[in-house]
């Protein structure tokens, strides 16, 4: 695969949530632009309400979208694996300049055979562990419902993947209220590898485990990135945790990208006015008398009812007239390749 | 005096197999207008401590040993009554989940004036007067309106608010808050630690602090007890903690922790807390320190530190036993 096709490319990706009646609309996510590049970790942040979550379950076909665009670049050797991913593939991807997978608008059946090339890890570990499951079970799940493996080779299977995450193997018997919080949460990831997806998907995988453990997780998935070549999306809304796991960073606000870059340049100079006030939040021991002129008051506005023009300017201490009347275009550089969407940054506000 | 003493506490659960001490040995102090973080991974017994104080501990674990002071008066053995007179007065709490702690069938207004019922000594138009006037104090827009809404209507910074008024309304002394802003967005979360400063300052509160944050721990509090599987291993000032942790647990909390100063990922801990039921005599971290020896089967004393009222629970700090002050040093260096 050559540079040019990137393992997942989002453009102009909108999702609306209607009511029962379609009378009220919520706009959850609106002109999308995402890539993922293989061995890449693209890290989401954004506050609760930002769309970080809708972005992840669109990603999977879970919530549909209204209009744009999402592609998917599977390397041969893995879609040749499952005949009928291969035979989607077949059928339907682009041509041979633009080889994608088109995922909006394929059909449930389509859709089974997509998902195997996307792992996903949840929140909750305990939560999304079927409690009567042996972890064995668990992990293999992904294997036995696709009926790629049974019987012996399945325990052969799960061994290998629970040694992958750091689990002892003789801990497959065990259900998952005899694990803790940290195991869980591996089993969880060994489940999303089981098909050795190309794309992982983790929607605040270590927010609830203790920092102990968090580190621990975020060395495994690090080892998986290296070793295994896996991309990952990695949504969380702990930045200091995104900016050490991931190589590139975008900043969601209200359902947009506001800003996007790599992580280690957007959080030493971010551009947004949003992503330094979330920066500055960030409580950091060691840094007691730091000058804060970021911070931002009050709270994130609903979706349902979105300010007019730049959905942050409510809370945007440069907002000035244009501010509030049009949505800034996203201003982008190249070396290092950045972007972000905001007034100020050509007015010479804020220093490139 | 100190305003709160507690002395050699000791938690206990009965199980089949007999008591299992979930809290053991635990001492500290605080002072008026002092402020004090008690810092640990979940399962330390951080939060049992904090409950502990307020009379609040569940029917199941009781205190089997040690002393509560709350201004010289001792708490251990207080009716529920007697209790009462203290909880939600002079001493307040405020919980980590802000949305499920505030009654969601009563309006704000109600559910404060209940506090000035108990512990105040006005009226009820004094009270109604108060309430509004509470919730301006902690920052919110139109108190007047928001009196009358009820919790499903506020967001969870703005419940967090609620509730910070409601512990101020019994005007207290000594507030003990677990968590309460781990559930927040760190925008929501920077203006409630503003807020928590703020109001510290004005009305000289001392703080009891329960975080697994040192960011935030570092923010708001003078000094750091750090609990390991129902004990204090250390106790520093914030500066020194922060600049020079002394016990391999601490340091390896300080190392697991991402910031944002920091390039490479964070070092993870192996193994976890215990359960309690595995609990053994001497230091418990041994399992998991690089650094133990035969030694660490012993119960380590508490050796004392170059500042004042900070000291370590660690043979490593033995100075008279010169190879371990050699096995620190080398720790030091492998980091």
């Amino acid at each position: 695969m050559t540079s040019s096709s990137p393992l997942l490319q989002v453009r102009d990706l909108e999702v609306v949530y209607a009511s029962s009646s379609g009378r009220r609309q919520v706009r959850a996510l609106a002109g999308i632009d995402l890539q993922v590049q293989t061995q890449e970790c693209m890290g989401l942040v954004g506050e609760s309400g930002c769309g970080k979550s809708t972005l992840a379950k669109c990603l999977l076909g879970l919530v549909p979208a209204q209009q744009g665009s999402i592609k998917l670049s599977l390397p041969a050797e893995f879609r040749t694996r499952f005949p009928d991913l291969e035979q989607l593939w077949q059928s339907r991807s682009g041509s041979k300049t633009d080889p994608g997978l088109e995922l909006i608008g394929l059909s449930g059946k389509a859709w089974r055979a997509v998902r195997k090339a996307m792992g996903f890890v949840f929140q909750d570990p305990l939560a999304s562990l079927d409690p009567r499951m042996r972890a064995w079970q668990i992990v293999t799940e992904p294997l036995a419902m696709h009926g790629l493996a049974s019987g012996k080779a399945l325990r052969k299977k799960a061994d290998q993947l629970l040694d992958l995450v750091g689990l002892d193997t003789q801990v497959a018997l065990r259900y998952p209220r005899q694990f803790s919080g940290g195991q869980r949460q591996r089993l969880g990831i060994a489940r999303a590898l089981a098909l050795e997806p190309p794309l992982v998907i983790c929607d605040e995988a270590v927010s609830a485990l203790d920092v102990s453990v968090q580190a621990q997780i975020l060395t495994l998935l690090r080892e998986l990135q290296q070793s295994r070549g896996t991309s990952f999306v990695f949504i969380s809304h702990d930045l200091s945790v995104v900016k050490q796991i991931a190589q590139r960073t975008a900043v969601m606000y209200l359902g947009r990208i506001v800003e996007e870059g790599p992580s280690q340049d957007l959080f030493e100079d971010p551009w947004h006015p949003y992503s330094r006030a979330l920066l500055e939040a960030v409580p950091q021991p060691q840094v007691a008398g730091r000058e804060r002129q970021w911070l931002v008051a009050g709270e994130a506005p609903s979706p349902a009812n979105p300010p007019s023009g730049c959905s942050f300017h409510p809370r945007c201490p440069l907002a000035e007239d244009q501010c509030r009347r049009q949505f800034p275009p996203m201003i982008a550089a190249t070396a290092p390749s950045r972007q972000a969407a905001c007034f100020q940054l050509s007015s010479g506000e804020i220093s490139q | 005096m100190p305003l709160l003493q507690v002395r050699d506490l000791c938690l206990t659960l009965p199980t089949r197999n007999g008591p299992i001490a979930v809290v053991e040995g635990l001492s500290f102090d605080i002072d008026e207008q002092d402020s004090l973080a008690l810092v640990g991974e979940s399962g330390c017994g951080k939060s049992l401590t904090a409950l502990a104080i307020m009379g609040l501990l569940p029917p199941a674990i009781s205190i089997s040993a040690g002393s509560i002071q709350f201004r010289g008066r001792e708490l251990v053995g207080c009716s529920d009554r007697q209790w009462r007179r203290f909880r939600g007065g002079a001493m307040a709490m405020v919980f980590q989940e802000p949305i499920a702690s505030l009654n969601p069938v009563l309006r704000i207004a109600t559910q404060i004036e209940e506090v000035l019922a108990l512990h105040g000594d006005g009226d009820r138009r004094w009270r109604k007067r108060q309430a509004v006037s509470l919730l301006e104090q902690v920052g919110l827009p139109d108190p007047a309106a928001l009196a009358r809404a009820y919790p499903h209507e506020l967001s969870g910074g703005m419940c967090q608010r609620v509730l910070l008024a409601m512990a101020l309304a019994g005007e207290p002394d000594l507030l003990i808050a677990d968590e309460p802003t781990t559930a927040l967005d760190v925008t929501v979360q920077a203006q409630i630690l503003d807020l928590l400063i703020e109001i510290r300052r004005q009305r000289g509160l001392a703080f009891l602090w329960i975080s697994h944050d040192l960011g935030v721990v570092s923010r708001l509090c003078d000094r750091v007890a750090v609990m390991y599987a129902g004990k204090l291993v250390e106790q520093q000032p914030v500066q020194t903690l922060f600049g020079n942790p002394r016990h391999p647990y601490t340091r390896g909390l300080m190392a697991a922790s991402p910031s944002l100063e920091q390039q490479a990922l964070p070092t993870g801990i192996p193994g976890r807390v215990p359960a309690p039921e595995d609990f053994t005599a001497g230091c418990r971290f041994r399992d998991r320190c690089s650094q133990a020896m035969e030694l660490c089967f012993e119960d380590p004393p508490a050796f004392p530190l170059e500042s004042e009222d900070a000291w370590v629970r660690c043979f490593l700090m033995d100075t008279s036993a010169t190879s371990a002050g050699e096995a620190l040093s080398n720790g030091e260096e492998a980091k």
